[in-house]
Formats: C-alpha cells, structure tokens, sequence
C-alpha cells in the first residue's frame, strides 16, 4: 500500500536546502505538479508548525507535514524528500527525511501510515534510507521494509 | 480508563502514536480504549489520559486529566514507561 502510494516519482533526493520551510515546499513539488495538491496546502503545513511547533518530527531525523483535506488536497498523495546534510526543524530537531501527507478524509491514508510506521520504527532503516543513493533504492528499501511482516 | 492521542490536524502524527500506543499497551499487558483527535476537538473531549507530543499537550490545561507528552513517537519504550505509572 505505502509503495503504491509513495511512487517513484515522488521521490527525491537533495543535498542541502536552506530552512525547514523550502524543505516542506521542495518535498511537496511532485505533488503539486501532479495536482494531487494545491500549493495553499504547503503554506497549510508551514503555518501548522508553525503554530504548534515542531512535533511533525515524529522520530529523530524523520518529519512528517501534512495540512488538513480542506487545506487544498485533490488526490490522497505521499511524498518524500531526503537530504544529504540536516535541516532543523528547531535546534534539537534535525531532519533527513520530510515525508509530506496529504489526506482526502479521516480514514483512506491510515493504511499506509501504519505501512509507514513499519518503516520507522527501526533507526538501522531510516538510517540506512538516509544513506540511500538514488530515488529507486529508497523505494525498493520502503517496499522491502513494509513486506517482511506479512511475509514472515 | 480513556487515552486520547492528540496532533494539531488529528491526521497524521496522532494516529501514528495511537498505533504506538496500543503496542505499548500490549507489551504492558493492559488495556484501554485509545482514539486520536486533533487538538480542538480534544479540548472538549474527555479522557483519563491525553498523550502527544509536548508542543501540543501543553495546550491542554485539564482540571484533573493526565497529560503525558512524548518525545519520539515511534520510540515504544518511551511511552511504554511514561504510561505505565498511570496505568
């Protein structure tokens, strides 16, 4: 579920970006330019952390934005962004990987936040999707990261 | 006994740590109903227990309710301790 959601060409790899802000705006492109968001939804997610500060960094390393279905969301979309060097979120919160969400309601993206917890609840595998050198070997990681249970 | 997991959007974060929540639970042999919800409609929801990151339970000012912030919500054993005196 989470692959088939979190597909390739929304995938992106970045050296360096200046602020948490262009961090959530440069992980959120594919998803405008696929119109599965309106670019009122990346200034949403900016002024909720804005507003309730940086709890979308969910792990150490790992940020979640997202806004609300109303804040200009046309299709349930992920997107994901991974950086070379750290952006902080605040002093104490570095991030590697932004993964924007963007919810048409209440319940179709629980699937594959669950798929996602899978995926983070082990540092060796964010640390080592962090380390990830091409768009294709994070997907592949996420797939085989969110398979292994179900297939024992 | 009521835990209500609480985010700004009530969308993403919240139910990631409900998830969390409910394997710290299990891994402590207890139970309780646990939702998530966002931060407004918590204000006016009651609950034994309110947990979430501390940027957002810190806005909760409950007569008589425990509030319990996390700082990794994927980090089980955190919770797991930090609940486990209210339970």
């Amino acid at each position: 579920m989470l692959t088939q959601l979190l597909t390739k060409d929304c995938i992106q790899l970045s050296n360096f970006v200046q602020s948490w802000q262009e961090a959530i705006r440069l992980a959120a492109n594919p998803l405008v330019r696929q119109n599965k968001i309106e670019q009122r939804y990346i200034e949403a997610m900016i002024q909720s952390i804005e507003q309730y500060g940086p709890y979308v960094v969910i792990t150490p390393k790992v940020a979640i934005p997202h806004a609300r279905p109303t804040d200009g969301v046309h299709a349930l979309a992920m997107s994901l962004l991974r950086l070379q060097k750290p952006v902080f979120f605040s002093p104490n919160h570095p991030v590697f990987l932004i993964i924007v969400l963007a919810a048409t309601d209440n319940a179709s993206h629980l699937q594959a936040l669950a798929d996602l917890t899978l995926v983070l609840q082990d540092s060796d595998q964010i640390d080592s999707l962090i380390a990830c050198q091409h768009e294709d070997a994070i997907w592949e990681k996420i797939k085989q990261y969110t398979t292994k249970e179900s297939t024992g | 006994m009521k835990i209500l997991v609480v985010c700004g959007s009530g969308l993403g974060s919240s139910f990631i740590l409900e998830l969390n929540v409910k394997k710290a639970l299990e891994v402590l042999g207890k139970e309780a109903e646990v939702t998530h919800t966002d931060l407004a409609s918590a204000k006016a929801e009651k609950a034994d227990i309110y947990l979430g990151a501390a940027d957002i339970v810190n806005e909760l000012a409950k007569d008589n309710a425990i509030i319990v912030s996390i700082v990794n919500m994927m980090n089980i054993s955190e919770i797991k301790e930090k609940l486990e005196p209210w339970l």
